[in-house]
């Protein structure tokens, strides 16, 4: 295929699940990846098979896109009750398209961290599929931070089964353009899923979050929580849809976006949406937008803390509330520490 | 006749019997009158356009205003994205014009037409100017325009608001008496581009209210107009027009309902309001348009842009609406706060029972500095019906010190309705403060601490304090055509869901 008629296939604003993420006119012509076929690297424990196969015929626009370039997928087994010592690594998605398939099986638990670090100037089109079966238990942690020029696009179906757990945490730093998007079906009573993220943008860096939660079985309890952080000429999109069927009930959902804008040309663009069937349901959503609070700045200030310090150590506790309950106490330290890093860096302390 | 709903235990019995006594077979405004009334021919092309203008007796301006959005929106497509599910409309299958017969323009009350004053009568909705000018006791001072069918019949307490240099009366007459203000004004609001349902208004628009209130001016009463669509198979498509001046108040209230019938009939309208520097419009609708019967057949559609244009500095204007009829509703009143220190509220109940669907919210859009914008909105679902809110916050990067707060909530009393949420907010300055909160559960600490403390328990504590909260918004009411929001007032909001 051209890279004209892939671009052509692209999706644009006028399609308003990608009104704020236009990636039609992120990518050019000549952009490495845009035609070819990812090639992942994978470190599997005892137990975890990583094998090629046939993939599944895809449902949504991305993942069509990758299923003209490649009908295989890299699949991912957790054997039934399994409980993997070792998370799975999943690395080197620098470029080309992608296809996944995850499979966990009953009563089996697993821990997948996926690190996005693409080529300059390239483009990655990552398509996944998941499904926990009965009683499955899966972690995921997803870094990702791309040059400011690689355009990535990374669709996560989750296929959630009665009594699974998920958890997911994503922490991204952007890219030219990024998108993040994750389709949680429950597709059985009783599932629990946290799925809480974490953006820190500057330059010109553009991060789109998206998930949508479709419970169609009574009983679920679904979190979710994403902060983020924009400054210079940064853009970070956050769209959220809680969507609960007639006979989802006794469903206890809630979600958050908060953002913090830090500088003058900043954008944050957020859309926490609920469709609700049932009646017997709580669910609920907040959004907030500002800045850091003046006041809790003079306090530290005051206390001889300078301006720069104080920023960074109030937007550090600001975001880490997003990987409280994470039981990895090392990788939620890596975590921090990166979002100590970046903080370092964008206020000059 | 309905079987009893399983409805879950939170939800106040009370409750249930309000929503429920607004169904379809409880509609009280379902009547027909049989008034003479003179009809264009039937169908939508230029020949109908000329036709509306010439019976209105326009200047050559405002008709070459109808036909060029007329050839327009024949390049249109209607849009799709609402949450709302209906037949193709077919726009031949209606007619655009239709008065009553007796009438050449609203005439001074002992002139119009009595079957047409019994019809208001019926209505509840008083035309009488002497016993309020008598100062009788108890008597409402409220000014109406009276819009049936296409045409204004009449417009009370005129001469008195002249005297305070208040203008109010037909939009069709302030074209012929005040051409300059129309001119100035229209379309400065809502763009003849501005979308599909607002591109057909400004081609065939019938009539409607114009307001204009003189700089300091307070007026003196409410203003009301009361749109009553009578004939079959036609559409309604008014245009209504209210400007404040430099430091002007004014409060206006909207009402309007329709006979019972089997097919659908459109209404799409436009209001524009541009409040100047220190001015305030509270503008209020009670919407009761026919729903549609109990198996989702006829109803109004409800198709209107309502826009407010906060021009001048420290200008205000706030919207309440009580949403109860119509079959499909789409609507979304705005406020553009262009002026320093600008305020936009908007307060919303909207009620949905039987087939009926609703997609409405606001779009507070803040480009001074400093601006304000409040959005309470309160969706309840019986039935089989779909209630949406649809709402836009946004700061342009130099809308600096933008604060907006948002709630919007919702009930679903039984299992076979839908409540939906679509709120977008775009922010382009850090300076601004957005905050917007969906739950009905979150009431304040220290109030809930203040109840207990006196001896109330938990769940009085919270019930008090919602209910509080609903009258406070149906407060902002004036009380005169709101029989529906009078019977809202013991709505509680226990158990709702968002």
């Amino acid at each position: 295929m051209l890279p004209s008629a892939v671009i052509e296939k692209l999706p644009h604003r006028r399609m308003e699940a990608w009104k704020w993420t236009d990636v039609r006119r992120a990518v050019r012509d000549e952009v490495s990846g845009l035609s070819s076929v990812m090639t992942p690297r994978f470190t599997a424990p005892d137990g975890v098979s990583v094998t090629q196969g046939a993939a599944h015929p895809s449902d949504h626009v991305m993942g069509r896109l990758a299923q003209s370039f490649s009908d295989q997928s890299w699949n991912i087994y957790i054997p039934r009750g399994a409980k993997a010592a070792e998370p799975v690594l999943i690395e080197d998605m620098n470029r080309g398209h992608g296809r996944f398939a995850v499979m966990v099986d009953e009563g089996a638990e697993a821990t997948f961290v996926e690190y996005h670090k693409g080529k300059a100037g390239s483009f990655a089109n990552i398509e996944q599929n998941i499904h926990l079966a009965k009683g499955a238990k899966l972690i995921r942690i997803i870094v990702q931070d791309d040059p400011d020029d690689m355009t990535r696009i990374a669709t996560s179906c989750i296929a959630a089964a009665e009594g699974t757990k998920l958890e997911q945490y994503i922490l991204s730093f952007g890219g030219a353009l990024t998108r993040l998007e994750t389709r949680l079906y429950g597709e059985g009573a009783n599932i629990e899923a946290v799925m809480n993220g974490a953006y820190l943008l500057s330059g010109s860096k553009h991060t789109d979050m998206t998930s949508h939660t479709e419970l169609s079985h009574p009983d679920c309890y679904i979190r979710q929580s994403v902060k983020g952080v924009v400054t210079d000429k940064a853009k970070a999109v956050f769209q959220g849809k809680f969507l609960v069927r007639r006979d989802a009930q006794h469903t206890d959902a809630e979600m958050r976006h908060d953002a913090l804008m830090l500088s003058e040309r900043a954008e944050v663009r957020a859309k926490p949406e609920l469709e609700i069937y049932a009646d017997d349901v709580a669910c609920a959503h907040g959004n907030t937008i500002g800045a850091l609070d003046d006041s809790a700045l003079f306090y530290m200030r005051q206390r001889g803390i300078s301006l720069a310090e104080a920023k960074a150590l109030l937007t550090e506790a600001f975001l880490a509330s997003v990987f409280d309950d994470m039981d990895d106490e090392d990788m939620r330290e890596s975590l921090m520490g990166q979002i100590k890093n970046w903080l370092g860096a964008s206020y000059g302390v | 006749m309905s079987e009893p709903i399983k409805v879950k235990d939170s939800i106040d019995a009370e409750t249930v019997d309000g929503v429920r006594a607004l169904e379809a077979d409880k509609y009280k405004y379902g009547f027909d009158s049989d008034i003479e009334q003179e009809f264009a021919p039937k169908g939508l092309n230029e020949d109908i356009v000329r036709f509306i203008s010439e019976k209105k007796e326009e200047p050559e301006w405002l008709l070459e205003w109808r036909l060029e959005a007329y050839r327009r929106w024949l390049t249109l497509e209607e849009p799709d994205w609402a949450m709302v599910d209906y037949p193709e409309i077919d726009f031949q299958d209606m007619y655009y014009y239709a008065s009553p017969v007796k009438k050449e323009g609203p005439k001074s009350l002992d002139e119009v037409d009595p079957e047409i004053l019994e019809v208001y009568n019926k209505l509840g909705i008083s035309l009488k100017e002497q016993e309020v000018l008598a100062g009788v006791e108890g008597a409402p001072k409220v000014a109406v325009d009276a819009v049936f069918d296409s045409v204004s019949v009449v417009t009370t307490f005129k001469d008195e608001l002249a005297k305070h240099g208040v203008i109010f009366c037909s939009f069709s007459e302030a074209v012929k008496d005040h051409p300059d203000l129309v001119k100035k004004y229209m379309g400065s609001v809502v763009p003849v581009t501005d979308n599909y349902y607002a591109t057909l208004n400004n081609a065939v628009f019938s009539d409607g209210s114009f307001v204009y209130i003189p700089p300091g001016v307070r007026c003196p009463m409410e203003l009301s107009t009361y749109f009553r669509m009578n004939a079959q198979g036609t559409g309604q498509f008014e245009r209504t027009l209210i400007i404040a001046d430099k430091g002007s108040y004014v409060s206006y209230l909207e009402g309007c309902t329709a006979p019972m019938r089997d097919e659908n009939q459109l209404h799409a309208a436009i209001v524009e309001i541009i409040v100047h520097e220190d001015a305030e419009v509270k503008y209020s609708t009670v919407q009761n348009w026919w729903p549609g019967d109990s198996e989702g057949n006829g109803g109004v559609y409800n198709f209107v842009t309502k826009r407010a244009d906060c021009r001048g500095a420290n200008s205000k204007v706030s919207w309440t609406q009580v949403e109860t009829g119509s079959a499909v509703t789409w609507k979304y009143p705005s406020c553009i706060l262009r002026g320093d220190n600008s305020q936009g509220e908007f307060y919303s109940i909207a009620i949905t029972n039987g087939y009926q669907q609703a997609d409405t919210g606001t779009k507070m859009i803040h480009l001074g500095k400093n601006t304000k914008s409040r959005v309470i909105s309160k969706g309840i679902s019986a039935g089989k019906s779909n209630s949406t809110y649809r709402g836009l916050v946004s700061a342009h990067r130099k809308a600096t010190g933008a604060r907006n707060f948002t709630q919007c909530d919702s009930l679903l009393i039984g299992n076979d309705c839908g409540a939906h949420t679509v709120p977008y907010v775009e922010s382009d300055t850090p300076t601004a403060q957005f905050e917007h909160e969906a739950t009905t559960s979150k009431l304040s600490d220290d109030q809930l601490f203040y109840c207990r403390q006196r001896g109330l328990s938990e769940e009085d504590a919270v019930a008090l304090l919602v209910n509080g909260f609903c009258r406070e918004v149906l407060q902002e009411l004036p009380m005169e055509f709101a029989v529906e929001a009078q019977k809202l007032v013991a709505i509680s909001l226990e158990g709702s869901v968002g």
